[in-house]
C-alpha cells in the first residue's frame, strides 16, 4: 500500500430525467479527462473508467439509479467534487 | 502565430474567345473575325439575339457572347438583304461582343463573314444543336469564370466523396493519400488545391499544379502517382463534399466525442461538413478518413449513428427507471 495513495469515493443519484445519456457522459468524462487520478464509475457491480465514453454510457445509469465513483490519485478530491457539482447540476438538463 | 490567412477569393484569369476552341467538346470553328480571338470573356451569360435582330435593342446585352441559333439564322437568312436588318446586324457586331456563334452548323451569308473582320469579333461555328452548345458552353464557362479560392491540402475522392484533407506540413496528409490509394480511392491532387464555385451550391476541387497527379513523399521524393497507379487511381477534379482536418494531437483540445453534432466550415459560402482528426502515432489516418466519409454518407442518407445511440440508451434507461 502506497503512502501516497489518496482514494476518494462518494456515492451518487442520478438526477436528471433521461438518465447519464451520451451528452452527460460527455460532460463527465470532459470534467475529469485532464485531471491527474484514475476514476472509475461503479453501478450494480460492474466498473467503468470514467475517462471513457463508451464505459460510462454502458452503466445506463438511468434517473434515480445510484452510481459510486472512486478517484485514486492527486486530484482525486477535484474529480468527485467535478463530478458531484454536474450530477446536482443535473448536467443542465431537465 | 497564426499564418493561416483569411479565405483569399481569386478572380478567374481573363478568358479569352481563344480558350474556347479548346473545349472539344464544342465542335468550334473559326468562320472570321480571327483578330476577335483575343478579346476576353467576362461572362458566362449568354444571349439570342432574336429580338435585337427585329429591332429591339432596349434590353440588349453586347458583353454576352451571342448565339445565332436555328431560329436567328432562318431569319437572317431571307431578310439579311432588307435595309433595316442589315443595319441591325451591323450594330450587333458594332458594339463588339465577345463572340458570336452560329449553331446547327449553319453557313453563314458573306455579309455575317465582312461585319466580323471589320469589326474584329470572332465569327464562330459549331455543328451542335443550339440547346446542347450553350448548355455545354455554360458548363464551362461557369467553372472557368467563377471566383476560387486556393487551399492547401490533399484532394481525394474517397467511396465517390470529394474529401479534402487538410493539416499543417508533416501531419502525414500524403502519407495517407497514399494510403487511401492502396486501399483503391482516387487521387485528385496533393498541396495547393484550386476550388471553385459552380452554381452556387456547389464547390469543384481540383490541383493547382501545372504538372499534376504528383506529390513528395518524405524519405523517397517526388514521386507521380498518375505512373505509379495508373489511370484508374487519378481523375482530374472532383465536387468538394467533406474536409477531414488533420491535427497533431494536443492535450488540452476538446475532439469531438459523440459526433451528434459535426461543424462545417464555409468555402466560397457554402458550407462544407468538417471532420477534425487528432493525429497521433498509432493511428491509422487512412481508416479514420474512410471512416469519417462512410459516417458522412450515412448522415446524407439520414442516419446519425450517434443519435440513434442516444436514443435507444436513453429508451433503455427509462425502462429500467420504470420497473
Amino acid at each position: 500500500m502506497s503512502e501516497h495513495s489518496n482514494i476518494k469515493e462518494a456515492t451518487f443519484t442520478i438526477l436528471n430525467e433521461l438518465g447519464l445519456h451520451a451528452r452527460p457522459a460527455m460532460l463527465l468524462v470532459k470534467s475529469i479527462s485532464r485531471l491527474d487520478c484514475t476514476v472509475l464509475i461503479e453501478k450494480e457491480g460492474f466498473e467503468a473508467d470514467a475517462k471513457s465514453i463508451m464505459g460510462v454510457l454502458t452503466l445506463a445509469a438511468e434517473k434515480g439509479s445510484q452510481i459510486i465513483v472512486r478517484a485514486d490519485g492527486p486530484d482525486a478530491e477535484k474529480a468527485i467534487e467535478a463530478i458531484h457539482l454536474l450530477i446536482h447540476d443535473k448536467f443542465g438538463e431537465d | 502565430m497564426n499564418l493561416q490567412k483569411e479565405e483569399r477569393i481569386l478572380r478567374s484569369d481573363p478568358f479569352p474567345v481563344r480558350k474556347l476552341l479548346d473545349f472539344s467538346d464544342l465542335h468550334l470553328r473559326v468562320l472570321a473575325g480571327e483578330e476577335g480571338l483575343n478579346q476576353t470573356i467576362l461572362l458566362p451569360e449568354l444571349n439570342r439575339p432574336a429580338l435585337e435582330l427585329s429591332g429591339f435593342f432596349e434590353k440588349w446585352r453586347p458583353n454576352r457572347i451571342q448565339i445565332l441559333g436555328s431560329g436567328e439564322m432562318a431569319y437572317l437568312l431571307s431578310k439579311h438583304e432588307e435595309p433595316s436588318v442589315h443595319e441591325y446586324v451591323e450594330r450587333i457586331f458594332a458594339s463588339h461582343p465577345p463572340c458570336v456563334v452560329i449553331t446547327n452548323n449553319f453557313d453563314p451569308f458573306p455579309e455575317l463573314l465582312h461585319l466580323a473582320e471589320t469589326f474584329h469579333v470572332a465569327l464562330l461555328q459549331s455543328e451542335l444543336h443550339t440547346t446542347q452548345f450553350t448548355k455545354r458552353l455554360w458548363d464551362h464557362l461557369e467553372i472557368e469564370l467563377s471566383p476560387y479560392v486556393v487551399k492547401r491540402g490533399v484532394m481525394m475522392d474517397i467511396f465517390n466523396v470529394g474529401v479534402l484533407i487538410t493539416g499543417p506540413s508533416s501531419v502525414g496528409k500524403s502519407e495517407s493519400a497514399l494510403e487511401l490509394m492502396h486501399k483503391g480511392h482516387t487521387f485528385v491532387a496533393d498541396d495547393l488545391i484550386t476550388i471553385r464555385g459552380a452554381q452556387s451550391s456547389k464547390v469543384i476541387a481540383t490541383g493547382h499544379s501545372p504538372v499534376p497527379y504528383h506529390m513528395e513523399i518524405r524519405g523517397i521524393g517526388i514521386i507521380d502517382a498518375a505512373r505509379m497507379y495508373g489511370p484508374r487511381a487519378i481523375r482530374q477534379y472532383k465536387q468538394l463534399d467533406l474536409i477531414v482536418s488533420l491535427e497533431d494531437w494536443d492535450a488540452d483540445t476538446d475532439y469531438e466525442r459523440l459526433g451528434i453534432d459535426r461543424p462545417t466550415t464555409q468555402i466560397l459560402g457554402i458550407d462544407i461538413p468538417c471532420y477534425t482528426i487528432p493525429v497521433k502515432p498509432g493511428r491509422n489516418i487512412s481508416t479514420i478518413v474512410e471512416v469519417a466519409v462512410l459516417d458522412h454518407k450515412l448522415r446524407e442518407s439520414g442516419v446519425f449513428m450517434a443519435k440513434e445511440f442516444d436514443e435507444t440508451l436513453i429508451k433503455i434507461m427509462q425502462k429500467r427507471e420504470g420497473r
